[in-house]
Parts: C-alpha cells; sequence; structure tokens
C-alpha cells in the first residue's frame, strides 16, 4: 500500500504547472535530438544542464530524464523514414524498419515502435519502481569493500563490452579514472596534481568533459561529415495503423524486448545498444519466419525499439538506488542531482523519498506524453532532419560554449570543454571508448575511497574483502570476469597464430 | 589512422610516466594505510603499461587510411572549426558575450559553406542576442560584457 500511496504522492507533485512544463521540455526536446543525426542525447542533456539552474531539483531531473529516454522515442523516426539512425540505439531499427518504409507500411512500423517504447518504458518504470528501493535498503548496509567490488564490476564490464578491444576500453576508464584524481583528495584533504593551480584545486568538472566528449567532438564530426538525408518517406496519420497482423506480430517481441531491456540497462556498458541488439538476435531466433528479418519483418523494428526504453529505465536502477551511474547518460543525471545538491544513493530513496517518487510519476507522465506527442507529429519531427548542419552546429556550438562557462562562470571549464571536445573527436576517430573514459571519471571517487577506506578498516588485509558476503561475491565474479577476457584474448591469438 | 593513434598513444604514454612521477611525489602510504598517492601511484602503473602495449601493437596491425573519403575541402572545415573552438575563450573574455556568440555562428557558418552574407550575420546577430538574453536575463548567468559593457 505503501509504494500506491507514495505514487499518487508522486503524481500530485508531477503534475504541478512547473513540473508538468519541465517533463514536455524534456521529452520533446530529447525526441528532437533523437531524431536528429549529430546530436546524441548525452550531448543534449549536458547541453540543456545549465538551463535547469534556475528550477528546483524535482523539475531539473524530470527534464533531464525526459531528454533521456524521449531520445530513444525519437531516434526510431528517422531510421523508419530515412534510414539514418537519429542516435546509437536505433541502427538496429533500420535494419527493418526503413525496410517496411519502402513498402509503404512506414505507419505501421512508427506505430508499432511508439507502442513497444511506451510498453517497454512503462514496465520499465514499474521494475523500477519494485527494485530501486529494496537495493537502496540493502545498499545502506554496504561498506567501502562493497563499493569498491562494484566499482571494480563495473570497470571490467563496462570495459568488455564496450568498443571494439578490452585493453583499449580499460585504459580509458584508468584515465577517466586519473582526471577524477585531480583536486582535493576527499580522505586526507590534500590537494593533488594541481601544480599550483586554483582551478585544478577545485578538480575538474564532470559537465564541460561530457559536453565536450559527447557535444564539441559530435559538431567536429558533422564539420567533417555533414550529414545529407535522403528523400523523406511522407506518412500520412490515417495510415498511422498496423494490420491485424501486424499487431499481431509484435505483441510477444513487445513483451520480450520489454523484459530483455531492462535488465541490460542495470549492467554497465552500451546498454541500449546492447539490447537492441540482443532483441533483435532473439527475435530473428524464436521467429518463425526468420529469413523475413532484413527485409521488414515487424518484429525486427517492435522487440528493438522496446528494448532500448526498457534499458533507459533499467539504467536509473543504479544510480538511484547505489549512487553509481554505469552510463554517460546517468552520469550527466548525477550532475543535475549534485548541482542542486541532492546526492543520489541508498539514503536518497528513504531520505527524499517526495524525489524519488516524483521521478518515478513523472516518468509515467513522460511515457504518455510522448505516446500522444510522436505519432500525430512523426511528419513535423522526421522534417527537422532537414535542417542542414551548416545552420544547426554553430548554433549548437555557441549554446554549448556558453553552457560550458555557466557552470561556475569562468573560463577555465571552457578550456576543459574545448580540450576534451578534441580528445572526444580523436577517441571517435581511432575507435576508443569515450563513454569508458566518463565511467571512470565518476567512478574513480568511488573506486578510491572504497580501495583505501576498505584497507584501512581490514588492516591491510585485501583476502578480507572476499569473507564479506556481497563483496566477496562481486569480487569472485570480477575475478571470473578476468578469467574469462584473458581466456578469450589467448583464444584470438592461437586463432590468428 | 596508425599515425594518429600512435601519437594519441605516445602522449598518452608519457602523460601517464608524468602522472606517476607526480604520484610518486605525494604521501603513498602502505596497504595498512594508504597514502593520498596510493590510488593514483596504481592507475599510473596500469595506464603506463596499457598504453605501451597498444602502442606496441600498433606496429602489428594494418594501417586504415583516415580521412580517406574526405575533400581537401572537408579536412580544412574541421580545421576551421579547431581553430573557432580555440579562439572562442580569448574572444570571450574581452570582446565580450554578445560578439563572441556573433564571430563563432558567424564563422562556423560561413566554414560550412553558407552562401551570401545577409543571411549568416542576421542569424549569428539574431542567435546571438537569444542566448545572451536566455542566459544573461533569463538563467541569470554574470556573462562577460566585454566592449559592450554600457548597455548593462
Amino acid at each position: 500500500m505503501d509504494v500506491i500511496n507514495n505514487l499518487m504522492q508522486g503524481f500530485i507533485a508531477a503534475s504541478s504547472y512547473n513540473n508538468l512544463f519541465a517533463c514536455f521540455a524534456g521529452v520533446l526536446v530529447g525526441t528532437i535530438v533523437g531524431v536528429l543525426p549529430g546530436i546524441g542525447p548525452v550531448g543534449a542533456m549536458a547541453l540543456l544542464l545549465p538551463f535547469s539552474f534556475g528550477m528546483d531539483a524535482g523539475a531539473s531531473i524530470i527534464m533531464l530524464a525526459g531528454i533521456y529516454y524521449g531520445a530513444m522515442y525519437g531516434g526510431s523516426t528517422t531510421s523508419i523514414l530515412l534510414n539514418v539512425p537519429g542516435e546509437a540505439a536505433s541502427v538496429v531499427t533500420c535494419l527493418d524498419g526503413y525496410e517496411m518504409a519502402k513498402k509503404g507500411r512506414a505507419g505501421a512500423a512508427l506505430f508499432v515502435a511508439a507502442i513497444g517504447s511506451f510498453i517497454a518504458g512503462t514496465v520499465g518504470i514499474v521494475f523500477m519502481m519494485v527494485f530501486a528501493p529494496p537495493l537502496g535498503e540493502a545498499a545502506l548496509a554496504f561498506g567501502p569493500p562493497e563499493y569498491f567490488a562494484i566499482s571494480l564490476i563495473g570497470m571490467l564490464l563496462l570495459s568488455n563490452l564496450s568498443g571494439d578491444s578490452f585493453i583499449k576500453s580499460f585504459l580509458m576508464f584508468v584515465i577517466g579514472m586519473m582526471i577524477s584524481t585531480i583536486g582535493i583528495d576527499a580522505l586526507d584533504g590534500y590537494s593533488r596534481l594541481s601544480f599550483g593551480s586554483i582551478e585544478l584545486t577545485r578538480g575538474i568538472e564532470l559537465v564541460p568533459c561530457i559536453m565536450g566528449l559527447f557535444g564539441l567532438a559530435e559538431v567536429f564530426a558533422v564539420a567533417l561529415e555533414p550529414y545529407d538525408v535522403g528523400e523523406l518517406i511522407k506518412v500520412k496519420f490515417k495510415d498511422l495503423y498496423p494490420n491485424r497482423e501486424e499487431l499481431k506480430r509484435s505483441v510477444w517481441p513487445i513483451i520480450r524486448g520489454s523484459l530483455v531491456g531492462f535488465p541490460i540497462g542495470l549492467i554497465p556498458g552500451p546498454a541500449a545498444i546492447l539490447s537492441s541488439l540482443v532483441s533483435y538476435r532473439l527475435e530473428k531466433g524464436v521467429s518463425k519466419h526468420p529469413e523475413e528479418f532484413g527485409h521488414g519483418a515487424i518484429e525486427g523494428v517492435a522487440g528493438p525499439e522496446s528494448a532500448n526504453n526498457g534499458a533507459a529505465s533499467g539504467a536509473m536502477v543504479p544510480l538511484l538506488a547505489l549512487g553509481i551511474p554505469f552510463a554517460p547518460a546517468t552520469a550527466v543525471l548525477m550532475g543535475g542531482f549534485m548541482i542542486h545538491g541532492v546526492a543520489p544513493g541508498p539514503t536518497f530513496i528513504t531520505g527524499h523519498a517526495d524525489l524519488f517518487w516524483l521521478i518515478i510519476a513523472s516518468m509515467y507522465i513522460g511515457n504518455f506524453m510522448l505516446l500522444v506527442l510522436n505519432l500525430p507529429l512523426v511528419g513535423v519531427f522526421a522534417s527537422l532532419t532537414k535542417v542542414p548542419a551548416k545552420t544547426l552546429m554553430p548554433l549548437v556550438a555557441a549554446i554549448m560554449f556558453i553552457g560550458a562557462y555557466s557552470i561556475n562562470n569562468n573560463f577555465f571549464d571552457i578550456y576543459v570543454f574545448v580540450l576534451f571536445g578534441l580528445i572526444g573527436y580523436i577517441l571517435k576517430c581511432i575507435n576508443f571508448s569515450a563513454a569508458s573514459l566518463i565511467v571512470g571519471f565518476v567512478l574513480g571517487p568511488v573506486f578510491e575511497k572504497g580501495l583505501r577506506q576498505g584497507l584501512i578498516m581490514t588492516d591491510g588485509n585485501f583476502f578480507a574483502f572476499f569473507q564479506r558476503p556481497i563483496s566477496g561475491t562481486l569480487l569472485a565474479i570480477a575475478v571470473l570476469i578476468v578469467a574469462w577476457t584473458v581466456y578469450g584474448q589467448i583464444k584470438k591469438s592461437y586463432r590468428h597464430a | 589512422m596508425r599515425r594518429l593513434k600512435r601519437a594519441f598513444l605516445l602522449v598518452l604514454s608519457l602523460g601517464s610516466l608524468f602522472y606517476l612521477y607526480a604520484a610518486f611525489q605525494m604521501d603513498v602510504g602502505n596497504i595498512t594505510e594508504p597514502g593520498t598517492g596510493f590510488i593514483p601511484a596504481i592507475l599510473g602503473v596500469v595506464s603506463l603499461f596499457a598504453s605501451l602495449f597498444l602502442l606496441i601493437n600498433t606496429y602489428k596491425e594494418a594501417d586504415e587510411k583516415l580521412f580517406e573519403n574526405n575533400s581537401r575541402q572537408d579536412k580544412l572545415r574541421l580545421l576551421g572549426y579547431i581553430i573557432v573552438a580555440i579562439l572562442f575563450v580569448p574572444i570571450f573574455e574581452f570582446l565580450g558575450t554578445i560578439v563572441a556568440i556573433f564571430l563563432v555562428i558567424l564563422s562556423l557558418n560561413k566554414i560550412s559553406g553558407a552562401k551570401g552574407w545577409l543571411s549568416p550575420v542576421m542569424l549569428a546577430l539574431v542567435s546571438a542576442l537569444i542566448v545572451f538574453f536566455v542566459f544573461y536575463k533569463g538563467l541569470e548567468v554574470p556573462l562577460p560584457q566585454g566592449i559592450l559593457e554600457f548597455m548593462d
């Protein structure tokens, strides 16, 4: 009953004009960035972070979360109508969505994608509501060894799942952690690696780094290769309905996609794209007509689109319950929390129950808004891709410059932003994972505090970490991951020899 | 691409070496009482080995040409974007927000291939004014006004 009461309170708070506006603004901007190639959801969230300064914590998080899951919706529109994925997670949707559009079934594909996203998003929120509070309560008993073990698992899984090589992602994660050590040491209070600079003593800010890596780097990429969209397939409102057969074939893929997406969202790594791929393979595997995949199978749209929305909800659980973001998008959300003096984590759900339930309720409302917004206005959103890159990108760059400055009102943050923009672009060119760098940057302090405090606690006996049930289990999993990775590398080198 | 990757990994290796040196200037402590430099020392060693390993590996990899499909004009456009990004801060600091945003939008627009002057100038001017008023008046960010300080 408590859950229902809390949720009702959340709905009452979420229905205020301010919060409804924040939610609407978030999902609208999310849909737009999902549609537009070149600006990903992370870049857009970082871009809009300064706009949240004047809002209260609740409205600010509602808006940022809206951009995050709104982008998942928007990404499918251009995948289906133009064969251009608006964001990475929608790449898979191009395979069958565009083929359906070529056969005159674009309306059906868009409808199924929107309904699938809505259902998976809603199921994901229900799971989040069920799992996050008990996980938060359990995490109250976590000590430094547990936090160390969680961040270690995060590091290993992310390195395994991101990019094309374990060692490259791992190196980026470590570099991120190294950057996080600049500034005041949270345990001893000494200034580290600041070389006498006041700006470096304050440490490197997360938001300009994210803006640079995911925003400015994209602007540079578009400068080199401006996107050029082909002919837009027009869809009339009356065509936005799948036929009976298509609807029947979509039901199970949507259910399976919702169930597959959420747990993948919990895992550190590129959850949205990974969940779409897993769902696509799953649908192809269980289908009675696997030969239709790649030629316009509606299951190839319904499953992946549901899965990436489920993953977006799943990714919120570690952030809200443990205070640990496993993905760049949730790292920006964490930045949003921090700006308003709210720390997500085990005490967040009990200490800020009103805020937690407000976010949950607003996500239900946001999902409904997306459904209402996306179906009738699909043509309008798709036509946004016609805004030329040469008009859009300079404006985006200018807003980012001012946004970077406005975090602390200093010029140093703009230098950081430009530097990370260049680094992000180089990483993109040489296939290194910028996501690993950012997650390493965020998890660095958790890792350090966990290991150092844990060692002090156990008198330097690292094996005592293995004797605690939770940290012991997590570290055993970490050992297995390392063994599996080493085995994979050896097998690969034998194959090449 | 291999040359860029090598250059990047070389910079990372040297950076890691320097970081490691800086870490050992701090109190590293010991395993029972890890000090301020304990984690930086570990991270420095790991990143140094990982970047050297990857650097050596680049000599075994086949080269993939970077920017192979891009024309000279594309590369110049990218270079223009980078130069504008680097020059933004001094312009912003000394000439103020409106002038800096105006110049950034106009120059990026022209570099991107916008034709004529009237519409790029109008776009840059209107965008600069909107961005300034949204941040300065709406969000109350104390933006530098530079040569347009009299407007306040």
